[in-house]
């Protein structure tokens, strides 16, 4: 009888999980989830640095079989935050078969340009630039004894929509199988970026636009 | 029998849709179609008069000092006059004069740079600008919660009391939409209303030789930027336009502004250097800087005589709005002194 209830408990788990895929965003420090205001060494700014606020916009997520989307995930604009672990998980439901998932790090061009939204678009967020038109797709901030800025704070509001500093960031990987863990892997951004020279990005630029590349190559997937 | 039957149900339906027919933004003919997407915030009477309480409410700003209107002041078409450059919260004066509100559902880029390409998220800056309201949009939303007006007015225009911050910027954005402008003189000789006088008429014919490729009727703006050739004022360094796209080719670009109700907007300009129209004109003749990106038409000036001058100020000043500018409908809701 006992036996025969654990059959079912498993099975029933079995079913929920066949049932519910996910898709989770993890924010990582050599491959250990990263901890909000920790002290953490960057080799190659050979000075430690602890990260405050890490959040960042991923949209328009969705599966691909043969290099056509399959299936959209919802909802199509997604707010990832270091400090909610709920901001980190999408759950979804498709029989589709794929074998590649996309997304876009960050708002894209129209959306930028439309009106007033609620949700994850809410400006009252913080995402917003305020004084200009524009989400900020990623904002970062934190502390390093080696930046000269005041406070040793270092702050990247990366975004940018118009053609000339376009900082969206189309990543694809191939999966196989239905739960994904995309990482991204923040070390490799540091192992980057002198943070002695670059510590402040505050507006739509070409550095924002080369830093949101280094962001996007600091992704992986398991 | 039946015919009438039949007759009187096409009639009660075609009442019906009459009836039902979704409001619009009124303009007369001669105006183009708007720009802006009215599909995604619906024009409603209850939403524009929701928008005015938030346009003239001090609380909008951190301390309750400063509303829109504190800038943008009715009386002045929505501008401001007594500042050349704008004041904001503890008198801070901003970098820039506050241009006219009005006709704003035919733009689709916004501020004297092009910074805010949507109405609808235009008042972000100033609630946020700590030189102009100092505040931000979850101030704004907690105060307003606590409001005993508020609530009310957000039912009858969305039909529930919830207030978010999505709410509050369509809201503005519509009452902003509903400055129309269109009853100067000019408008009223455009529907064959009233006719120019001699001198209106030569420098109507004067002002589409010189002024009109840029100042374009019948909105007296192509909505577009261009540099017209104005000396830099060192103490500002304001590059306009390219400052934000940070592309040489659009350096010393501003908005090019509508001409209607210049009599109201004063003074002029994005720094607000000139307070006369006649100072206006002489810039145009003979004080063109040839500065970065200058307008090929302004090249060497505008070749005009001291009558001609005249004649187009002359012209201009059929281009005032009193209807729009004494609008009680636009007008402060007194019903906030109580708030
Ligand atoms: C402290 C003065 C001040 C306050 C308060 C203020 N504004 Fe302005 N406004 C300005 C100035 C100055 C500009 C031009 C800014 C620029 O070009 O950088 C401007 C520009 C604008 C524009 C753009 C117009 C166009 O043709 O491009 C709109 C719309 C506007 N304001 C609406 C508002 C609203 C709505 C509020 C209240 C939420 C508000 N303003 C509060 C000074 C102010
Ligand atoms: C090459 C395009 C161009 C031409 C031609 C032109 N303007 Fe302008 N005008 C502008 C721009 C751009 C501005 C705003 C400049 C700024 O503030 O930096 C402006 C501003 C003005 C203003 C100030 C309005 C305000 O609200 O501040 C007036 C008045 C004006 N122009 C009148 C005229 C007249 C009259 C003519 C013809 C004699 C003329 N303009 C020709 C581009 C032009």
């Amino acid at each position: 009888m006992k036996k025969c209830l654990v059959f079912l408990f498993l099975l029933a788990n079995f079913v929920r999980i066949f049932a519910q895929q996910q898709l989770n965003f993890q924010i990582n420090w050599e491959n250990e989830p990263l901890i909000l205001s920790k002290n953490y060494f960057s080799n190659f700014n050979k000075d430690s640095l602890k990260i405050e606020k890490l959040q960042f916009y991923v949209s328009d997520i969705c599966l691909l079989k043969k290099g056509k989307i399959v299936y959209k995930l919802l909802p199509k604009y997604k707010l990832i935050d270091l400090e909610n672990p709920n901001s980190q998980q999408i759950k979804f439901k498709t029989k589709k078969k794929f074998d590649a998932v996309q997304f876009n790090l960050g708002i894209d061009s129209l959306t930028n340009a439309s009106g007033a939204k609620s949700g994850d678009l809410d400006p009252r967020l913080g995402m917003y630039w305020a004084w200009q038109s524009g989400y900020i797709n990623l904002k970062m901030e934190g502390h390093s004894p080696i930046c000269t800025s005041r406070n040793q704070f270092f702050q990247f509001h990366l975004g940018g929509f118009l053609n000339n500093f376009y900082a969206i960031q189309k990543i694809q990987f191939t999966v196989n199988q239905q739960n994904m863990n995309v990482k991204l892997q923040i070390d490799k951004f540091f192992e980057q970026v002198n943070l002695s020279q670059q510590h402040e990005i505050m507006s739509p630029n070409q550095k924002a636009v080369v830093l949101s590349q280094i962001i996007a190559n600091s992704f992986k997937i398991d | 029998m039946y015919k009438t039957i039949i007759i009187f149900i096409a009639v009660v339906f075609l009442l019906g849709c009459v009836a039902y027919q979704p409001q619009k933004l009124p303009y007369p003919q001669h105006i183009p179609a708007s720009a802006y997407n009215f599909k995604e915030n619906n024009y409603k009477e209850e939403k524009i008069n929701l928008g005015r309480f938030l346009f003239y409410d001090p609380n909008l700003s951190a301390d309750g000092t400063i509303s829109c209107a504190s800038c943008h002041s009715p009386y002045n078409a929505f501008a401001h006059t007594d500042h050349n450059l704008s004041h904001g919260i503890k008198d801070q004066i901003g970098r820039r004069n506050a241009p006219a509100l009005f006709n704003l559902a035919w733009h689709s880029s916004f501020m004297w740079d092009g910074a805010i390409q949507h109405l609808d998220m235009q008042a972000l800056a100033p609630i946020e600008d700590e030189r102009e309201m100092d505040s931000d949009i979850s101030q704004v939303v907690a105060k307003l919660q606590k409001s005993p007006i508020y609530p009310e007015l957000f039912r009858l225009a969305y039909g529930s009391n919830e207030i978010s911050s999505e709410r509050i910027l369509k809201a503005l954005a519509v009452f902003q939409l509903s400055l129309t402008s269109f009853d100067s003189k000019y408008d009223q000789v455009k529907q064959q209303k009233a006719i120019f006088t001699e001198q209106e008429e030569k420098g109507y014919q004067l002002f589409l030789t010189h002024c009109n490729t840029c100042h374009t009727e019948p909105l007296f703006t192509n909505l577009d930027f261009a540099n017209n050739g104005l000396p830099l004022d060192t103490t500002l360094r304001d590059y306009g336009k390219g400052a934000i796209t940070l592309q040489a080719k659009d350096s010393f670009l501003f908005k090019i502004p509508s001409l209607r109700n210049l009599s109201y907007t004063y003074p002029y300009m994005h720094d607000g250097r000139f307070s006369k129209l006649s100072q206006v004109l002489t810039h145009y003749q003979k004080g063109v800087q040839k500065t970065t990106n200058l307008h090929p038409n302004l090249a060497n000036g505008l070749p005009l005589t001291a009558n001609e001058k005249v004649d187009i100020i002359a012209f201009l000043l059929t281009l005032d709005d009193a209807k729009f500018v004494f609008n009680p409908k636009h007008q402060f809701p007194k019903e906030l002194i109580n708030n």
